[in-house]
């Protein structure tokens, strides 16, 4: 009698447990999502309510940006708040003011394709010198370009446009042409070269000329390039690469003529072989850099050492001069 | 101890050395920089001139011509030019691929500003910007930027610190291993001190260190003050045992007086009692005799050993002498020799039992070695000292034997002694005692005049001093 009592307590008991375990789960599923959802909201909302505004460092030389309050319904009166902004002083206190005190926004609007246009006017009629001009105006374009619906800027003094040294005007200024930090600036004088890149045709019968322009550092050796440019195989659709793509210059050097390319071994092993395929793959990389003046001749190292085959057709110890081809 | 010299060595020279060559390579790093940013801003201004010169901000032809020699200026010097307008915007690139941006970049700003700056980037990179003067309206027109990489620079650098570490750690390598050397040299005659040393503790105490007239040194010192030591060593162990056989011979003597007139009496027949009594007092006296002798001995070594503390009091000199010489005066009555004192009131602190024995060794000596004349005793002082002097008028002492008289168990003239009944003790108890006091005792004689005893006796102890504390 006792145990059957007990027994049936027990079931209600574990039930009851499993309810309640049950509620619990889900009032705490809801309040989680509910948070995510409303911090997520909160954020978007942040997100479109910060606008990252250009002010100049202590030092007057550089931009700095601090992130600001925005407010706002439409698109013209955030840019209003933004330029108001623009105007006074920065909160940060090693910053400064990036906008010069006789300057006065006349007037500004928005076009469809996201441009801003503004007027400027000097309120006692003098210009700015050239470099405080300058960090304005890229406070301008920066800050306002922050913006998503802003993507350039066009600045007129009294309705006239901007004239620039040469006699131009200046007009829409985006992020990309108005540069305000030096550190991706590269260093390496570059220029524009045209190279022939001999690459398989069609039918593996022979090697046809692809002629590409590309970007070397003068003072590089062209021929790591035209090897670059080899390996990452033609662009025309009727020719064939000659070079596995796994392969990695490790050295280049021209002495009297003769050119010694040092490949990795991906050279070898990644080569499909056969004794046409090794014989193309030898004398596009010959024929390429053979055509640049200076290079008369190829010696070819496998990982540093001479080989005396490639795939084992061909005499690879011997340094090679251009040829026709014909298979 | 070799290993420990070598470590602190390596330590100590690793330190400054890692602190010089970084500043080493600091200051090559700096100086190829700053030779860079020289020749940088030498080609800016160059340019500048150039571009100040001909008018090409609206000349076609020029700016053709002028973009070449850029270009050929660029790849030679393996940098990047560009020259910008006054409003910042490119006109010229030697990569011709910023034409038309505009730079608001700080080395822009700053040649605007009239200023010609040659420095180095956050990230690494050297540049220089130079402001474009027109020489008619003396205004800024443009800017000069050069920028270059500073790689070739590294590497050089890298190189130098490569090689520079190498020689360094080969100079580091060789000075320990020379150390190394060079510390057994000290070590050394540390060592033979050692064996010397242990020889010695062995028993052979005529170990010595070999002396070195060149080269002295603190450790050479040290052998020679080893051998100081070890000769007084040697020169004590010698005493001792010259004063074991004295002491037996002093105790041999009256026993085999003893045994004699033992022997005499045990084998005579038919003494006559008046003899018995006469041998029987005679051994008396030689017993006597062995008792003071030890007694004296007993006295000496306590003293010497100071296991008998002095007791310092305040006593009065004075009545202090004057007692001595009261108490002696039978004595010299009694071979006719004639005793005066004369002193002062002088109080000092002294051990009066002991000083009483000293003093009296002294005034009885007089007294003995005076066959006729007479013994003067006085007592005088400084604010400092005490002086006693016994003088007699006898015998006197050889000048060759004045500084052996304070020996134990040393007489000048042996069979004298046997007469006058003394232990040979009586000057070294002196001696010692005077000594202790802290004070001096000083023998001035002639043969035949005389002798004189000075004795200096402190008037404070400064034992007592610190026990009054």
């Amino acid at each position: 009698m006792e145990n059957g009592f007990n027994n049936n307590n027990r079931e209600d008991y574990i039930e009851r447990k499993n309810k309640a375990i049950y509620i619990i789960v889900t009032a705490i599923v809801i309040v989680l999502a509910s948070f995510l959802i409303n911090n997520f909201q909160a954020r978007k909302e942040v997100e479109k309510d910060i606008c990252n505004v250009y002010f100049l460092d202590a030092s007057e030389e550089f931009l700095k940006s601090e992130e600001r309050y925005i407010s706002g319904d439409s698109e013209e009166e955030i840019v209003a708040n933004v330029l108001e902004i623009l105007k006074n002083k920065p909160i940060s206190e090693v910053l400064v003011q990036s906008i010069p005190e006789n300057v006065e926004f006349k007037d500004y609007w928005i076009d469809s394709k996201g441009t801003v246009y503004i007027d400027l006017h000097f309120t006692d009629g003098k210009k700015p010198k050239n470099d405080v001009a300058l960090m304005a105006r890229a406070a301008l374009v920066w800050t306002l370009t922050d913006l998503e619906f802003i993507n350039g800027v066009c600045i007129t003094i009294d309705g006239d446009p901007i004239i620039a040294a040469g006699g131009e005007y200046i007009g829409i200024l985006t992020r990309d042409d108005l540069v305000i930090d030096a550190a991706e600036i590269i260093t390496e004088p570059l220029d524009e070269v045209t190279v022939k890149l001999y690459f398989s045709n069609g039918d593996s019968t022979g090697l046809d000329v692809e002629i590409r322009r590309i970007i070397v550092n003068p003072n590089q050796e062209l021929g790591g390039y035209v090897l670059t440019e080899l390996i990452k195989g033609p662009v025309d659709e009727n020719l064939k690469p000659t070079v596995p793509p796994e392969t990695k210059v490790l050295d280049l050097k021209v002495l009297d003529g003769v050119c010694y390319v040092d490949l990795s071994s991906d050279f070898v092993t990644k080569h499909s072989g056969g004794t046409s395929e090794e014989l193309l793959t030898i004398y596009s990389i010959v024929n390429s850099l053979t055509s640049i003046e200076g290079i008369d001749k190829v010696q070819f190292l496998i990982e540093g050492e001479k080989q005396t085959t490639f795939k084992g057709g061909v005499d690879f110890s011997i340094q090679f001069t251009a040829k026709d081809l014909y298979l | 101890m070799r290993w420990l010299l070598l470590i602190l060595c390596c330590i100590i020279g690793f330190g400054p050395i890692f602190i010089f060559s970084r500043a080493t390579m600091t200051s090559v790093n700096n100086y190829f920089t700053a030779n860079r940013q020289k020749e940088l801003m030498r080609q800016a201004n160059v340019i500048a001139d150039q571009v100040s010169g001909s008018d090409f901000f609206t000349n076609e032809d020029n700016l053709e011509y002028f973009s070449e020699y850029l270009l050929d200026t660029s790849i030679q010097g393996g940098y990047r030019i560009m020259i910008t307008d006054r409003t910042g915007m490119v006109i010229m690139d030697s990569n011709n691929s910023e034409k038309g941006k505009v730079y608001a970049i700080q080395e822009v700003i700053e040649a605007l500003n009239n200023k010609s700056v040659a420095n180095v980037q956050n990230n690494g990179n050297i540049y220089t910007a130079v402001p474009i003067m027109d020489y008619t309206s003396s205004e800024i027109i443009g800017s000069v930027l050069i920028f270059s990489s500073a790689a070739d620079i590294t590497d050089t650098v890298e190189v130098i610190r490569g090689l520079f570490s190498f020689i360094l750690l080969g100079i580091l390598i060789c000075v320990g291993i020379a150390i190394f050397f060079i510390s057994k040299i000290f070590v050394k005659p540390l060592k033979e001190l050692q064996g010397v040393i242990n020889r010695l503790t062995d028993g052979h105490l005529d170990s010595r260190v070999k002396e070195t007239k060149v080269f002295r040194n603190e450790i050479t010192d040290i052998g020679s003050a080893f051998n100081e030591m070890a000769d007084k060593l040697e020169k004590i162990d010698d005493s001792r045992q010259i004063f074991v056989s004295n002491v037996s011979h002093e105790l041999k003597t009256p026993l085999s007086s003893i045994k004699v007139l033992a022997d005499s009496i045990s084998t005579a027949d038919d003494l006559p009692k008046e003899m018995y009594i006469e041998f029987l007092q005679d051994i008396t006296n030689e017993v006597d005799r062995m008792s003071n002798i030890i007694t004296d001995l007993l006295n000496l070594v306590r003293l010497d050993q100071k296991e008998l503390p002095l007791k310092f009091e305040a006593t009065d000199l004075n009545k202090f002498m004057s007692d001595i010489v009261k108490r002696l005066t039978p004595l010299a009555n009694a071979k006719d020799i004639d005793i005066t004192y004369e002193g002062k009131n002088v109080m000092a602190e002294i051990d009066s039992v002991k000083l009483s024995l000293a003093i009296s060794n002294l005034v009885e000596n007089a007294i003995k070695y005076t066959d006729e004349g007479k013994v003067t005793v006085t007592l005088d002082s400084d604010h400092q000292n005490a002086f006693i002097t016994v003088a007699d008028t006898g015998i006197g002492i050889p000048e060759s034997e004045q500084n052996k008289i304070f020996d134990r168990f040393y007489r000048v003239d042996k069979t004298r002694d046997r007469q006058t009944g003394g232990t040979g003790l009586g000057l070294s108890i002196t001696h010692s005692t005077v000594l202790m006091h802290n004070g001096s005792i000083k023998v001035l004689s002639k043969e035949n005049e005389g002798s004189t005893f000075l004795v200096r006796i402190p008037l404070k102890h400064p034992y007592v001093l610190e026990n009054d504390k």
